[in-house]
């Protein structure tokens, strides 16, 4: 076990080093992430009754959840997941709002938290 | 002795003045020639006259083309009177009646031009006008070309020249595009030489200090060819349906060297590569129609250069429906800047605007609707352009190091591949150059050629060092390099500073009136496949896309930067040239509480769906 947290201390000291040294020859561009979110279709209108089709989802995230400006908008109603990329690493909240065919847009779901964390590419 | 030492000195004295003192010529459709008239006196030609005080019946009386002959002095006035009842008066060129002599022969008539007119001074320059220069210009005499020639004016060798209230043009509806479908259309450039075509308004060659006053040209091969010219103005002018070019400033290659400062105020470009119907009496008649794209031997950029260089200014000046791009200064490469603003850019068949070097776009609405020839009467728009070389609304290069691209307060719109494209036109690395872009609206529509996703925010093929991009909306865009994650950067503190909104289209799409899309700036019109009722400038201008917030539940209203960018401080008016107040909109157009029309109310539904439930989220890499 020491033996392999040695092997593991060292492995990780020599890519450290060797990724100071590409660093400092070559300016290496930033570390993305691509996140995958996924959701529950909805099926419903807010009064129970059911809901014929959904036109769209629109998902909305950003690092406050007062300023969730940044919105995707998936046209195909039949996906429950939807990858985001190029994510720096940070803090995040995800929100998503559905949208009937009629145009009828449901309220802001809850901000869901995520820690994107530093890309291990 | 002494008698005659005075004489000469009076006589010195008289020439001085003379020279002094511009002479004003008079042409009129009832004039006589220089062998009865001295054209000093606006009267008609008539036997009654007396010591040939009429004027003359054309400008080849005063300036003539077989010989070369300039029968006036740098400075003096040739002004042309339309009809006795007030019509327009139309002056054939080229070679005709009394004019077939010397260079207006047979074989070689294409070369049956005016001369180059003698150089005035800078107070008092050489000028050729129309009657009604100084009252509006409702009416200006007419200047047409026919019998193949090449240009109706030469300004060679030649400054401080000014024309103005003048309409350039030609009696044929060819176009200059070899390959054209239908053969009838193509002007035959073949002998004899009697066809009414004629090729270029108005060319401009080792020039400067040229002014183009209410000044049309229109229907034509080309409007302008320019080369190695400074100062040149353009008021109050149009380029209208030349099918080659509007402005044509390729004519040396790499040495067309422009410099000085060419301007365009108030002026509009419309319909270039494009012909003109010549059909009097007739539904289409001044219409335009056949425009042609590139493989056909068509071309059609509003404005287009070689190697060039000088401040170019576009200041409320309309660049609309060019067959190719709408300005084109992609060869920038020399001394100067480029300044779009308040000006409009739409539905040209390439880029809306491609530029190298220090530019500034401040103010302008630029509709990137490149497919629209593919959306209108057959008879204009079947075999034109269609989102030339992928149709982005802006190209912006750098052509040396520290070079700036500042866009301020524009709204754009595209169906381009992308909306807008960065590169290194000299291949000359990245030194220091500057992308500065805050307070613009970039409205994705459906990619014209690849109608499953929008239109891209920016296609780099090259990094600009420094970049200061916030308070921008961008609204459906396609969601290639992340745009939303990735645009903002170097965003200042204060002055209401911020990343701004952005929403990415996954899958294409276009619906305007979707206002559930939070970025959505509720724009009054936008019509991507307009369809005019005529093509003349005031009803383009009247039908136009409006692509202004309509109320203050638009993403722009309020939400902008109203700090100085690059040192240049928020336009204080918008393109409209309605006052900015307070915390400026984002784009070309401020919302204004009472100018727009009252929004139509959007329903309260009594049924909304349930918010979906996000279950999980989880990193990929």
């Amino acid at each position: 076990m020491n033996t392999l947290y040695s092997l593991n201390s060292m492995r990780t000291g020599l890519i450290a080093v060797a990724a100071i040294s590409l660093t400092a020859c070559f300016q290496l561009p930033e570390e993305k992430s691509d996140v995958q979110i996924h959701w529950l279709p909805v099926t419903e209108f807010s009064d129970g009754s059911a809901i014929t089709s959904i036109d769209h989802y629109q998902i909305h995230y950003g690092h406050e959840t007062d300023q969730l400006n940044n919105i995707i908008m998936s046209r195909n109603p039949n996906i429950t997941s939807y990858i985001i990329s190029d994510l720096d690493a940070g803090e995040y909240y995800f929100a998503m709002v559905a949208v009937a065919e009629n145009g009828e847009e449901s309220e802001m779901s809850q901000p869901y938290y995520f820690h994107v964390i530093e890309s291990s590419l | 002795m002494k008698f005659k030492i005075q004489l000469m000195f009076a006589s010195m004295i008289l020439l001085v003045t003379m020279q002094a003192q511009a002479v004003e010529y008079f042409v009129h459709p009832e004039g006589g020639d220089i062998e009865h008239c001295n054209g000093l006196s606006a009267q008609p030609f008539s036997q009654d006259i007396e010591n040939q005080a009429c004027a003359l019946k054309h400008i080849f009386e005063l300036v003539g083309p077989e010989h070369n002959t300039v029968n006036i002095n740098g400075g003096d006035i040739i002004t042309l009177l339309n009809n006795a009842d007030g019509s327009q008066a139309e002056y054939r060129m080229g070679r005709h009646d009394d004019y077939t002599s010397g260079r207006c022969s047979t074989s070689w008539a294409y070369d049956c031009n005016l001369p180059s007119l003698p150089a005035g001074t800078a107070e008092k320059p050489t000028i050729i006008r129309g009657e009604n220069w100084n009252n509006g210009c409702d009416i200006a005499p007419q200047l047409w070309g026919s019998n193949r020639a090449s240009t109706i004016f030469s300004l060679i060798d030649t400054q401080h020249i000014e024309l103005s209230c003048l309409e350039i043009t030609d009696h044929s509806s060819c176009v200059g595009a070899h390959g054209f479908p239908d053969e009838n259309l193509i002007c035959d450039r073949s002998t004899p030489y009697t066809k009414l075509f004629a090729d270029t308004g108005i060319h401009m060659e080792d020039s400067n200090d040229i002014t183009l006053t209410d000044v049309t040209v229109k229907g034509l091969s080309t409007g302008i060819s320019a080369g190695r010219v400074r100062d040149i103005t353009l008021l109050r002018a149009h380029l209208f349906a030349n099918s080659s070019a509007g402005w044509n400033g390729d004519i040396y290659g790499n040495d067309d060297s422009v410099s000085g400062t060419i301007l365009f105020k108030d002026s509009a470009i419309t319909f270039s590569g494009c012909g003109l119907v010549y059909n009097p009496g007739a539904s289409d008649h001044g219409e335009p129609h056949a425009c042609a794209r590139q493989d056909i031997g068509g071309y059609g950029d509003g404005i287009g250069t070689g190697e060039t260089g000088g401040t170019w200014i576009f200041d409320n000046t309309q660049i609309l429906y060019n067959n190719s791009d709408g300005i084109d200064l992609l060869y920038h490469h020399g001394e100067g800047d480029i300044i779009v603003k308040n000006s409009r850019i739409e539905g040209n068949g390439g880029n809306q605007v491609k530029v190298t070097g220090n530019t500034q776009l401040i103010n302008n609405v630029i509709i990137s609707n490149c497919g629209w020839n593919s959306r209108q009467a057959a008879s204009l728009g079947a075999e034109g352009t269609n989102c030339r070389a992928g149709g982005a609304a802006l190209s912006i290069s750098w052509a040396h190091p520290d070079d700036k691209a500042i866009l301020l307060n524009n709204t754009v719109i595209s169906e381009g591949d992308c909306i807008m494209g960065t590169g290194d036109r000299t291949k000359i690395g990245a030194q220091n150059q500057g992308l500065y872009i805050v307070n613009n609206i970039f409205y994705g529509l459906t990619d014209f050629r690849q109608e499953w996703e929008n239109s891209c925010l920016l296609y780099r093929s090259a990094t600009h060092p420094y970049k200061q991009i916030h308070n921008n909306v961008i609204h459906q865009v396609k969601g290639y390099e992340s745009p939303c994650e990735n645009f903002a950067t170097n965003i200042p503190n204060g002055n209401n500073a911020n990343a701004g909104p952005c929403s990415i289209a996954a899958g294409g799409f276009f619906d305007d009136s979707d206002y559930s899309i939070a970025t959505n700036p509720h724009f009054l019109k936008t019509e991507i496949d307009i369809q005019h009722t005529a093509y003349d400038l005031p009803t383009l201008m009247a039908e136009t896309n409006k692509p202004y917030p309509q109320d203050n539940g638009s993403s722009v209203y309020n939400a902008g930067y109203s700090g100085h960018v690059a040192g240049i401080s928020i336009p204080t008016k918008d393109f409209l040239g309605n006052t900015r107040e307070g915390i400026p909109d984002i784009g070309a157009v401020e919302f204004i509480e009472g100018l727009a029309p009252t929004p139509t109310p959007v329903p309260v539904p009594d049924t909304i769906p349930k918010a979906p439930v996000i279950i999980s989220i989880e990193q990929l890499n």
